[in-house]
């Protein structure tokens, strides 16, 4: 599947990729990494998200990285963000750009084990969520909350804004008992995602988490992870010849 | 849209035209002691002739069974694209485009990885039969690129 960049005319896409090109995102990454930094920029645990109180920089930077989404408050001076624990540990424990405290009140900042500790009890899949999340990320890919595609996360090629995603994600743990996860455990539920994902365009990316052997206590086990991708399609066999007969008439110079 | 076959001959000898071997037909081993590969006539023959434009070939005459399950139509014509035409021969078919394992129940992850380790390189696809409905998946490793 080729990336499909968003725009009303093909002028307009062209321009999309161009822009996607001249700033990619790992640029963008590293341009909040280093304002975070400057700005000793503080998060709060709050529930199952981290909050943040930014400056308009951050507030456009994170929004270009594409890193949480901004909260309403009554107190409108002060713009709140918030993070998903996945990008708040991407941001504190992987780019180390981030600290987080306890509360709003506090002024010390959790440990990464603390952290960890505290994102495991709250999110059991969370060392597996995270460790699909950073692996995506590592990559460059823009990742996001698949919940509206009955999926763990989307992922980009930049922007939201500019491109279209192409892949919904579950992720899977590979642990003998069972697979916290719950997911594609029977047919129908193969079926389920395939199509849903399908009916709007994209296609299913497994990721395998595999711990190895290892724990989880620690946030230092994560570089015994080892993450599998695997993408899960529908074949149909009509469709499968119209692509032959594609095939073959672009390789005649005729398509 | 129906283009004009070029080099179409009426002849029969004509080299342009494809023979079409019936799929029922046994390759018989030939017992020319020659180099030259021995061409046999068959009864059962179906005639094509080569569609630039569509990029296949258009089955003009159509005989034996297997035009019922062969073939691509277009516009009412049946077609043969060139894999047809030419790849495949009983007596030596080639790898085939992919391997189809029956399953009741949904394998895990261990077993695809079994069965692909089987499959030697092929690609496999998954076939679930229930209440005479069948559907192909595919499970099929990819490494995401990294992007700039």
């Amino acid at each position: 599947m080729a990336p499909r960049w968003k725009g009303k005319d093909a002028k307009a896409k062209k321009d999309a990729q161009a822009e996607a090109l001249k700033e990619p995102m790992s640029k963008i990454v590293s341009q909040i990494q280093s304002s975070l930094v400057q700005s000793d920029t503080r998060g709060f645990l709050s529930g199952s998200s981290v909050h943040l109180v930014v400056e308009a920089e951050q507030l456009h930077l994170l929004d270009k990285a594409c890193f949480g989404s901004p909260v309403r408050t009554v107190e409108k001076d002060k713009p709140r963000f918030q993070l998903s624990f996945e990008e708040a540990f991407y941001l504190c424990y992987s780019l180390k750009c981030l600290k987080i405290n306890n509360d709003s009140d506090d002024t010390s900042s959790q440990t990464d084990e603390e952290l960890w500790h505290y994102m495991k009890s709250k999110k059991e899949t969370f060392p597996c969520f995270y460790k699909a999340y950073s692996h995506l990320r590592m990559k460059n890919w823009v990742v996001r909350s698949g919940a509206q595609y009955g999926a763990d996360f989307v992922v980009y090629r930049h922007h939201p804004a500019r491109v279209h995603s192409e892949y919904g994600v579950l992720v899977l743990s590979d642990e003998e008992d069972k697979d916290l996860n719950g997911r594609l455990r029977v047919w129908s539920d193969v079926h389920c995602t395939t199509r849903l994902l399908g009916g709007v365009a994209k296609i299913l990316l497994v990721l395998y988490v595999n711990r190895n052997g290892g724990s989880n206590e620690s946030p230092l086990c994560l570089a015994n992870y080892t993450v599998e991708e695997r993408t899960i399609t529908r074949w149909n066999p009509e469709q499968c010849r119209e692509k032959m007969v594609v095939h073959a008439n672009s390789d005649n110079g005729t398509g | 849209m129906e283009g004009k076959a070029r080099g179409c001959s009426s002849s029969e000898d004509s080299d342009d035209e494809v023979y079409l071997q019936n799929a029922s037909d046994e390759d018989e081993l030939g017992s020319s002691s020659g180099s030259m590969p021995k061409l046999q006539f068959r009864n059962m023959k179906s005639k094509g002739c080569w569609n630039e434009e569509m990029g296949m070939g258009e089955v003009i005459e159509k005989n034996g069974k297997m035009w019922v399950t062969t073939g691509i139509v277009r516009s009412g014509k049946i077609y043969s694209s060139i894999e047809e035409t030419f790849r495949f021969r009983k007596s030596s078919p080639g790898d085939p485009s992919f391997l189809l394992y029956l399953s009741r129940g949904h394998p895990s992850r261990a077993e695809i990885e079994a069965l692909e380790r089987q499959c030697g390189g092929i690609p496999l696809k998954i076939c679930l039969a229930t209440e005479g409905r069948v559907s192909f998946f595919s499970f099929d490793k990819v490494e995401l690129p990294v992007l700039p």
